[in-house]
C-alpha cells in the first residue's frame, strides 16, 4: 500500500503523537514474562519489570498449556507470557529475512513477518495469544491487513486525498492525511497543520476548511471522516466498520464529507 | 591524525576542546539537508540558522540522491537543489562553519539508507546472519539488507562516490573554506543488528575473523591452548553461530567473536577514513557517531560492545554517541554523555535531538528538548549538532520548517541555549569529576556473547518485542563455574555503584576498562565490578594507579584469573602483600581496605553495602561530595581553570515531582545567579535554595 518514496513532511507533532496513541499498540510496553527454552529445557525465565515471578513449571512440555499456567500464576503482575524455543526462533527469523525483496514496502514486509510467525505455532507462543496478534508494534485498526487493503481498493480514489480527524471539543485532536497515487499507492502521509486552520465556528466549519486546505496542498479530497475520541475508538474496535459508521452517523458523532458513493451507499443500507 | 596544515591553521580535537589555529572554537551546529529544500529557500533558511546562534551547519551528502547511474552523478547540473558546491559556498558566505557527512551510509530516513539501490540489491555486498541468510533491517518505507563492510567490492564501489564528492569537499576545507570537520560513514552498528549472531557472517567477514584470531593468538597452537581445541589451522575455525557455552573453557571462542565485531567496526571506519584522507580531506578532524544506545533504564550496557569508542579514537580524531531522548529518560542521557565525556578526546553529540523521525514512538516536545539539552551540557558535552535544525521529508518538529517558517517554542530552546553557552564561555569550562566508574569491557563482551536468541535490527519493534541490546531478558543464566552469572551480575554491581554515586552527591564520570592507564590519575577514585576474572591489562593498570596514590573500589571480589581464565593474581598478590583493615558499617564488616603503595584497594563483598562503603572509602580518598537535601537531585560542577573563585553549577530535578532544593558545593558562597531564568536565588550559610518544578535543570554562577 505504501509507495516506495512516500512524502512524510510538515507533520504536526501533537497530532502525530495522539495518532500513535490511538492506533498503535506495543508489546514492548507491556509487562511480560519471557521464557526461552531449548527443546523444553528452560534457559531463561524473566519478568520485563524484574518483578518476582512464580514458576509453575520446571520445563516446557506442553507449550500452550505451560504459557497459560505461567500467566495464571502471575496474572497480577503480567500482561503477556512469551515462550520462545531457540531453534524455532532462529528458523523463523531466517525465513523472515530470506523472504525479503527490494520491492517490499514496510507494511508488506511486516505483515508477511507476522504471517510467517503462524508457521511456528509451538516455537513462538504468547498467552493470551495469538503471538502474531500480540507481539511487536501492532496497528489497532480492528481490521486485518487484507481488509484494509480491500477498503483502500474499494473506497480510495486514485490521485486523491483522504482525511481522518478526531475532535476534542471543537478542536482537532489528531488528523491523518493520505494521498493515493494513480495506482492507489500511498505517496503522502502527514497531518493537517493546525496553525493554518483558523475556523472557529464549530466542527463543520473546521472540516470545511480542512477539506479545502488539504485539497489545495495535496490534491482533491475524496474521503473525509471525522469523529470524537469516543467515536474513533468505537470505530476502531468494531468488526463491522460500515455498521459502526452508520451508528456514529445516527448519533451525530460522525462528519463524513466528502464520501465516495460506494461507501455512502453502504452506510445508508447499514 | 590531521596533517598538511600550518600550525596557525591546524584544527585539533583534543583535551575536550575543538581548536582552530590554537583558538578554542564553539562547535554548536545544526543539520540542514540542502537537497530536500527548495533552492530559493536556502539563503533565508541559513540566515535563520545563524539567527538562532548556531556557529556551524552539519550536512549529509546522499550518494543515493546524487548518483544517476554507476559512476555518474548530478551535483546540480540537472537538479539545482543538488548543487552541493553552491550550498557550501552560500553557508560560508553566511559565516557558518561546515561539518560534512558524506557517508557512504547516511540513513537520514532515505528509502535506501543513503546507498543507491544497486548496492543493497547486490548479493555480493550483503551481510549474512548466523544461518547464512541475508540480514534485513526493518525500516521505513522499505526494509533493507545490511551491507557487509568486510567485502572489498563495497569499498571499490564507495571509491566511485568518494572520487566524485571529495574534490568538492576538499576545496572547501579550512582555511580556504569553512569545512572544519567530517564524519566517516554513519551510526555503523551492523545496521542495528546489534545482536551478536545477527551479523556479519558472510565469507569475507569470516576470513577477517580468522585473520583477527591469528593476530591475537599468533599461532593455531596459541588459539588451541586457550580454546582447549585441536584445530589444524585457522581456516578450520568458524565463528560461533549461537551461544551454547556451559563452562568457562568454552567462553573465549564466543568472547573473541564479540571482540572481533568491535574491530570490524573500527577497521572499516579506518578504511573509509583513509579513503577520505587520500582524496584530499586531510586537513580536518574526522569523526564517527555511534547510534544512541537506548537500553533499558539508564543503559548499563549499550555503551560498550559492539562499540569501542577508545579503540575507534585510535584511528579517528573523535567519536560521539547520538542522543534522541526525552525528559523521562534522564538517566539514559546522563549515562551516555558521562561516558562520552569520560572517554572521548572531544565530547561531541553528532546528532542531538531537534525533532524526530515519524516512526519514533511517543515524540516529546520543546520542553523535552530543553531538558535533554541541559542534561547533556551539565554532564560535560562540549559540542553538538542539532538534528534536524531544519525540517524536511520524514522529519517533524524541528525549529525551522522547510518553508523557512520558525516554530517559536522550539526555536527558543536553541537560541537561548546557544546564547547562554556563548555568554558564559562554556567552551572554556572543565567538568569537575573526582570519581570514575568503569564499565568492564570483558564482562560486557561476555554479556553480548551470551544472548540466547538472535534477531535482526528493527526501527519499529522487533517481532518478538525484545531489545537488540543484550540484557537480563535475553542472556544466559549459566554461571560457567563462577559463583554467579557474571554477565548479569555485573549490571547489578554497575547499577549499585552508579546509584550510590548519584544519590551520595559524588561528582563522577563513566568510561570502560579500555581507558588508557595515563588517564586514570585524573580521578581520586576508580570504581568497577570485579569477579573471579579480570583482564590482565586491567589488573596491571589498576595496580599501578593504586600504587601511585589512587583509590580503587571493587566488588564483589578480587580476581584470580585473567580474561582468558588463566591464573592472574596481580591484584590479589598486591593486596596480600600490603596491610589490610576492615571497613565497618553499622558495626558490621562490609569491606576490606588494602593499603598498596601510596593508595588503597577496597573490596566490597555485598551489593547491599556499596552505598555505605563508598561513603567511607571516598572520604578516605579525599573526595568531597556536593551537598544536597534530596537523593534524586543531581549536581555537577564546572570551572574555568583561568578563573578563580567561580563555578558553574548545574542542578537537576529529573523526577516527576517538585523539589525544594537546598544544595552546596563545599565552599562558602557570596553570590549565586541563575543563568536561564535570571530569577533571584536564596543564599544560605552552606549554599543556596531554589524551587524545582518536575523535570527542571537550572544553572548557577556561584562565586565564592
Amino acid at each position: 500500500m505504501l509507495h516506495e518514496n512516500p512524502l512524510m513532511a510538515d507533520i504536526d507533532v501533537d497530532h502525530w503523537r495522539n495518532l500513535q496513541s490511538l492506533l498503535l499498540e506495543s508489546a514492548k510496553e507491556k509487562r511480560r514474562i519471557i521464557v526461552i527454552h531449548e527443546g523444553g529445557k528452560i534457559l531463561k525465565f524473566a519478568h520485563s519489570a524484574k518483578a518476582a515471578v512464580v514458576r509453575p513449571i520446571d520445563k516446557v512440555t506442553d507449550v500452550h498449556k505451560d504459557a497459560e499456567a505461567i500467566y495464571d500464576a502471575n496474572v497480577a503482575t503480567t500482561d503477556l507470557v512469551v515462550v520462545i524455543e531457540r531453534g524455532a526462533s532462529d528458523a523463523y527469523f531466517k525465513a523472515v529475512q530470506n523472504a525479503w525483496t527490494p520491492a517490499d514496502d514496510i507494511d508488506v514486509y511486516v505483515h508477511r513477518a507476522f504471517t510467517l510467525m503462524g508457521q511456528y505455532p509451538d516455537g513462538i507462543v504468547v498467552f493470551p495469544g495469538p503471538a502474531s496478534y500480540r507481539l511487536g508494534l501492532q496497528w489497532r485498526l480492528g481490521a486485518s491487513y487484507a481488509e484494509v487493503e480491500a477498503a483502500v481498493h474499494a473506497f480510495a480514489k486514485p490521485n486523491s486525498s483522504a482525511v481522518f480527524g478526531v475532535f476534542e471539543g471543537a478542536k482537532l485532536w489528531t488528523t491523518l492525511v493520505l494521498h493515493f497515487d494513480a495506482a492507489r499507492k500511498i505517496d503522502v502521509v502527514t497531518t493537517v497543520d493546525p496553525t493554518e486552520i483558523k475556523a472557529d465556528g464549530g466542527r463543520e466549519a473546521v472540516v470545511a476548511e480542512v477539506t479545502e486546505w488539504v485539497s489545495k496542498r495535496y490534491g482533491t479530497v475524496s474521503l473525509g471522516l471525522y469523529s470524537d475520541t469516543a467515536g474513533a475508538e468505537r470505530f476502531l474496535k468494531a468488526v463491522d466498520k460500515v455498521k459502526a459508521l452508520a451508528e456514529l452517523r445516527r448519533t451525530d458523532a460522525l462528519i463524513a464529507t466528502p464520501l465516495p458513493a460506494p461507501l455512502a451507499a453502504l452506510i445508508k443500507l447499514a | 591524525m590531521t596533517s598538511n596544515a600550518r600550525s596557525d591553521e591546524r584544527i585539533v580535537a583534543e583535551d575536550h576542546q575543538f581548536r582552530i589555529g590554537g583558538r578554542v572554537e564553539e562547535l554548536y551546529a545544526g543539520a540542514v539537508h540542502y537537497w530536500r529544500l527548495e533552492r530559493d529557500k536556502w539563503s533565508d533558511i541559513l540566515d535563520k540558522v545563524r539567527s538562532l546562534g548556531f556557529t556551524a551547519i552539519s550536512i549529509y551528502m546522499p550518494w543515493e540522491v546524487h548518483e544517476i547511474e554507476r559512476g555518474k552523478f548530478d551535483f546540480g547540473s540537472i537538479d539545482p537543489r543538488k548543487d552541493l558546491d553552491a550550498f557550501l559556498t552560500l553557508a560560508e558566505a553566511k559565516g557558518l562553519k561546515i561539518i560534512a557527512r558524506p557517508g557512504p551510509q547516511i540513513n537520514s530516513e532515505l528509502t535506501w539508507f543513503g546507498y543507491p539501490l544497486r548496492i543493497l540489491a547486490d548479493p555480493e555486498l550483503q551481510a549474512q546472519n548466523a544461518q547464512g541468510g541475508r540480514t534485513v533491517l526493518t525500516q521505513v518505507p522499505r526494509p533493507i539488507p545490511a551491507v557487509s563492510y568486510a567485502v572489498d567490492k563495497f569499498f571499490d564501489e564507495t571509491a566511485l562516490w568518494f572520487d566524485a564528492i571529495m574534490p568538492i569537499l576538499s576545496k572547501h576545507q579550512y582555511p580556504v573554506g569553512g569545512l572544519i570537520s567530517a564524519q566517516v560513514d554513519n551510526e555503523m552498528a551492523f545496521f542495528f543488528n546489534i545482536n551478536a549472531y545477527a551479523s556479519d557472517f558472510c565469507p569475507a567477514s569470516i576470513k577477517r575473523f580468522r585473520a583477527f584470531l591469528e593476530g591475537k593468538y599468533g599461532s593455531i597452537a596459541g588459539l588451541n591452548a586457550v580454546y582447549r581445541a585441536k584445530y589444524a589451522s585457522f581456516a578450520d575455525v568458524d565463528a560461533p553461530r549461537s551461544f551454547s557455552a556451559t563452562t568457562r573453557t568454552d567462553l573465549p571462542a564466543y568472547v573473541d567473536w564479540i571482540e572481533y565485531r568491535e574491530r570490524y567496526l573500527i577497521d572499516s571506519m579506518k578504511r573509509l577514513a583513509d579513503m577520505m584522507r587520500e582524496r584530499g580531506l586531510d586537513r580536518i578532524p574526522l569523526f564517527h557517531n555511534y547510534p544512541h544506545p537506548l537500553g533499558p533504564g539508564g543503559a548499563a550496557s549499550g555503551i560498550t560492545a559492539p562499540y569501542n569508542l577508545m579503540g575507534l579514537e585510535e584511528v579517528l580524531d573523535f567519536v560521539g554517541f547520538d542522543i534522541y531522548s526525552r525528559k523521562e529518560l534522564y538517566e539514559h542521557v546522563k549515562t551516555v554523555t558521562s561516558y562520552v565525556v569520560g572517554s572521548s578526546r572531544f565530547p561531541y553529540i553528532p546528532e542531538f535531538i531537534a525533532g524526530v523521525w515519524p516512526w519514533y514512538l511517543h515524540p516529546g516536545d520543546d520542553k523535552d528538548e530543553a531538558f535533554v539539552t541541559r542534561a547533556a551540557l551539565m554532564h560535560g558535552i562540549k559540542g553538538f549538532s542539532r538534528y534536524m535544525l531544519v525540517e524536511r521529508d520524514r522529519w517533524l518538529a524541528s525549529p525551522i520548517r522547510r518553508d523557512g517558517r520558525v516554530r517559536p517554542e522550539n526555536a527558543a530552546v536553541f537560541s537561548s541555549t546557544n546564547k547562554v553557552l556563548k555568554d558564559f564561555d562554556f567552551k572554556s569550562l572543565r567538568r569537575q569529576a573526582d570519581v570514575l566508574l568503569l564499565a568492564n569491557r570483558d564482562y560486557d563482551r561476555l554479556e553480548a556473547a551470551s544472548v540466547l536468541i538472535s534477531y535482526p535490527g528493527d526501527f519499529l519493534e522487533s517481532q518478538i518485542s525484545l531489545s537488540e541490546y543484550p540484557n537480563f531478558m535475553t542472556t544466559s543464566e549459566e554461571t560457567f563455574g563462577f559463583a554467579e552469572p557474571v554477565q548479569t551480575a555485573k549490571n547489578d554491581w554497575f547499577a549499585a555503584f552508579y546509584e550510590a554515586l548519584s544519590s551520595g552527591g559524588q561528582t563522577f564520570l563513566l568510561s570502560d576498562t579500555a581507558l588508557p592507564a595515563d588517564r586514570l590519575p585524573r580521578y581520586k577514585a576508580v570504581l568497577l565490578s570485579s569477579f573471579e576474572f579480570l583482564g590482565a591489562t586491567v589488573q596491571k593498570k589498576l595496580l599501578d594507579y593504586v600504587k601511585a596514590g589512587g583509590t580503587v573500589v571493587v566488588g564483589p571480589k578480587l580476581p584470580s584469573l585473567d580474561e582468558r581464565f588463566a591464573a592472574d593474581t596481580t591484584l590479589l598478590d598486591a593486596a596480600k602483600a600490603g596491610g589490610s583493615s576492615v571497613v565497618s558499617v553499622v558495626n558490621r564488616e562490609a569491606a576490606t581496605r588494602y593499603a598498596i603503595g601510596k593508595g588503597a584497594l577496597v573490596v566490597v563483598q555485598e551489593i547491599a553495602d556499596v552505598e555505605a562503603v563508598l561513603g567511607v572509602a571516598l572520604a578516605g580518598a579525599g573526595v568531597v561530595p556536593v551537598r544536597k537535601n534530596h537523593p534524586k537531585l543531581d549536581v555537577t560542577i564546572h570551572r574555568d581553570p583561568a578563573v578563580n573563585g567561580k563555578a558553574v553549577v548545574f542542578v537537576a530535578n529529573p523526577t516527576a515531582q517538585p523539589i525544594v532544593a537546598d544544595v552546596g558545593i563545599g565552599t562558602s558562597v557570596s553570590k549565586v545567579s541563575e543563568v536561564w531564568e535570571g530569577k533571584p536565588v536564596v543564599i544560605t550559610a552552606a549554599g543556596w535554595k531554589d524551587d524545582f518544578a518536575p523535570y527542571t535543570i537550572k544553572t548557577y554562577i556561584v562565586e565564592a
